[in-house]
């Protein structure tokens, strides 16, 4: 599994291997070779691809990395493959919002048609003198809640039910 | 350390004979292995398709660093059995690299007969466990097996090396601190639910992913409840409710890099150092091997030209040269590593094996890889040699090459037969890694010197009554056996019954060599210590 940058919105997947004096590109269309990098104090240092020498100036901030390189920088940012390759689940499951623990409702914070974003409170309810916030599993539109204020309701009751916008 | 030599032309008519010989032997191996890869039903590979899930090679190259080298082993099991209906024992099996570490990889391969476990394919799992067990490699396992074939399941179910020595391997593995992930992207029914289940981490993917000691038609036999596989044993049941799995992964491609995300974690022990020097590629060429293995098995072969071909520099240090030289002994660096060569230059004599004893305790004391390169027809036989303890001589070679601390390899180059076959390290004796070239022939005795003693044994029966053997029923003797033997002989029959972990072609032997090498550098070695030598 290659590793995976983006630059403006493109995504290149790329693998460097280790070899003789310095490193071998592999990208999804073609090799660059031989490539290596001295490094010359803080943000500097000189890459060079094959064999043409390039100073660079660089910063890393968390996954991005800024590079000054012939007159231009660009902005790459790593995709880190456990969070690229997870996509969203089309499960059914997602749409409903249940009950962790036996309790009653204590209030209710939103209304059926209501849009809602991943995280957004729905209800909060009462559990072992705790109380607890039940939130949206995913982006969508309330289609129906199952229980009034001052309900009760059993483990994994469904709670809110949610359709997918736009359906 | 000294050049070896070559005698062999290059330019002569034998030479280029044997080439052509060896040259479509390796074409032929080739042809098949590609084709016990990749050849599949066009409906198996859209059933793929249809239920999302990538081909067991994919799903491999996507585990696996990129521009890394993967040794597949036991490619060709099972090609004679099930009439060759089941490529590679429905598995896939080998060494290779992930997040920088060298793991052991097993797949079940869905695109053939479900993924199910027919007895060659549990006898491969449990090998490659052993693998990693000997060696301690951490293993991936990608899972998606519909169950054992349940009409041969006396013949995979019960003994000690059937389905169950899978789970005592992966339990051993645990204990061992030798870490196992497995990733559940199809059905883990029956036996194949406990290997997720066994490993120390695990993965399920979402929709495709499930697992289940009895799936929906058991349940549905022996209850009568109808239920459905992702309600039975799906990724949010296993994640969320039953907590048999760890992970839940979206997609066959987010599982992966889950995968390889746990694997770099793994702690990374020190490998076992051993006396090493810069590699450098032979002085001869490796494509000279079709030229030297001679197209009839019965010509002898100097092993030293063999050497040369395998080893950096062709440079050998000979050890004894002048003593017991049917065994050839020495040491010699292979991609930088020493190891100690033990290779047959004609049927073993005392001295010859006496040699090969001394030699194994000198490798072992001084920490050094051994390598046998096979060509063995045996121990030599006859009053003379009885009389001087051949038997015993033999037991000594044995009892070092049992006894030895030092990694084994072993290569089957031509002939292996009798007692030779275990004396040069044969896979009872656990070689960590055992490989065949593809001309190679391993069998108790000779075609022709079972005939011989068979025919023996019916004249003697007969002359008691008075009769003699007619020339008829001398071929009627001859013709079963030397049938047998071509069947079942031959390195093909021998990689199908997983004596090997698979053929070679002669020219990729010394990276093959090199990755197993390395690999086994993975454990330590013991300090040595042997049994009781028959003086």
């Amino acid at each position: 599994m290659k590793h995976c940058f983006e630059i403006d919105g493109i995504d290149y997947p790329l693998w460097l291997v280790r070899c003789k004096d310095g490193y071998r590109l592999r990208l999804d269309n073609g090799v660059i070779a031989l490539l290596s990098f001295s490094h010359q104090g803080e943000g500097r240092g000189t890459l060079t691809i094959a064999g043409e020498r390039e100073p660079v100036r660089f910063v890393i901030d968390g996954e991005t990395i800024h590079l000054h390189m012939r007159g231009l920088t660009r902005s790459l940012r790593y995709r880190d493959p456990m969070r690229a390759l997870a996509s969203a689940s089309r499960e059914a499951n997602h749409l409903m919002a249940r009950a962790p623990i036996p309790g009653i409702v204590v209030s209710i914070t939103i209304s059926p048609e209501q849009s809602v974003s991943a995280g957004t409170p729905l209800m909060t309810i009462e559990s072992m003198k705790l109380e607890t916030t039940i939130r949206a599993p995913r982006d969508g539109v309330v289609s129906r809640i199952h229980f009034k204020e001052g309900e009760s309701f059993e483990r994994d009751a469904l709670l809110v039910s949610l359709l997918e916008e736009g359906i | 350390m000294q050049r070896i030599a070559s005698l062999v032309d290059p330019r002569s008519e034998g030479f280029r004979l044997n080439e052509l010989h060896n040259k479509r032997l390796a074409t032929e191996l080739k042809a098949l292995q590609h084709a016990i890869r990749f050849d599949r039903p066009a409906r198996e590979i859209e059933r793929l398709q249809q239920q999302n899930k990538m081909f067991v090679r994919d799903r491999i190259e996507a585990l696996l660093d990129p521009d890394t080298p993967f040794l597949e082993l036991s490619t060709l099991a099972g090609n004679r059995a099930y009439d060759g209906e089941v490529p590679g024992a429905a598995q896939v099996v080998g060494l290779g690299i992930v997040a920088g570490r060298e793991i052991i990889v097993h797949a079940d391969d869905p695109s053939v007969k479900g993924g199910a476990w027919y007895p060659h394919s549990v006898k491969k799992i449990v090998r490659a466990l052993d693998i990693a067990i000997e060696n301690r490699l951490p293993v991936v396992h990608l899972c998606d097996c519909a169950g054992g074939f349940l009409p041969m399941q006396a013949e995979f179910f019960a003994d000690k090396y059937h389905a169950g020595r899978i789970f005592r391997n992966q339990s051993i593995l645990s204990k061992m601190g030798v870490p196992q992930v497995a990733i559940a992207m199809g059905h883990c029914t029956a036996g194949g639910a406990y290997v997720p289940a066994l490993s120390d981490y695990n993965i399920i993917v979402e929709g495709t992913g499930a697992i289940f000691l009895g799936g929906p038609p058991v349940v549905k036999a022996a209850t009568g409840a109808v239920v459905s596989a992702e309600e039975l044993g799906g990724g949010r049941v296993h994640t969320s409710v039953s907590g048999t799995c760890d992970y839940l992964a979206t997609s066959e491609a987010h599982a992966i890099a889950i995968a390889r995300e746990i694997v770099a974690r793994f702690d990374q022990p020190a490998k076992t150092l051993i006396n090493r020097t810069a590699p450098e590629p032979p002085a001869y060429d490796a494509s000279e091997l079709y030229g030297i293995l001679p197209r009839d098995p019965r010509v002898q072969l100097d092993m030293r030209e063999v050497i040369a071909r395998l080893v950096d520099g062709s440079r050998f240090h000979e050890y004894q040269g002048c003593y017991g030289d049917t065994l050839v002994c020495g040491f010699a660096q292979l991609h930088g590593y020493q190891i100690g060569v033990l290779a047959n230059n004609g049927v073993l004599l005392s001295e010859s094996a006496l040699k090969g004893a001394h030699f194994i305790q000198l490798c072992d004391k001084n920490r050094t890889p051994l390598v046998f390169l096979q060509n063995i027809t045996g121990f030599m036989v006859g009053r003379d040699y009885e009389r001087r303890g051949i038997t015993k001589d033999g037991a000594k070679l044995i009892m070092a090459v049992a006894g030895a601390s030092v990694p084994k390899f072993t290569l089957v180059c031509n002939s292996s037969h009798g007692a030779g076959t275990y004396a040069m390290a044969g896979r009872a004796f656990d070689p960590r890694f055992l490989f065949s070239w593809p001309q190679s022939q391993i069998s108790a005795m000779g075609a022709e010197q079972a005939v011989g003693v068979l025919t023996h044994v019916k004249a003697k029966q007969l002359a008691r009554h008075g009769r003699r053997l007619s020339d008829e029923e001398l071929a009627a003797i001859r013709q079963p056996i030397v049938e047998e033997y071509r069947e079942r002989s031959n390195a093909y029959y021998a990689t199908s019954e997983i004596w090997d972990d698979g053929i070679l072609d002669p020219v990729d032997t010394r990276t093959a060599l090199a990755i197993v090498l390395s690999a086994s550098l993975n454990a330590p070695i013991e300090p040595p210590h042997y049994g009781v030598f028959r003086m």
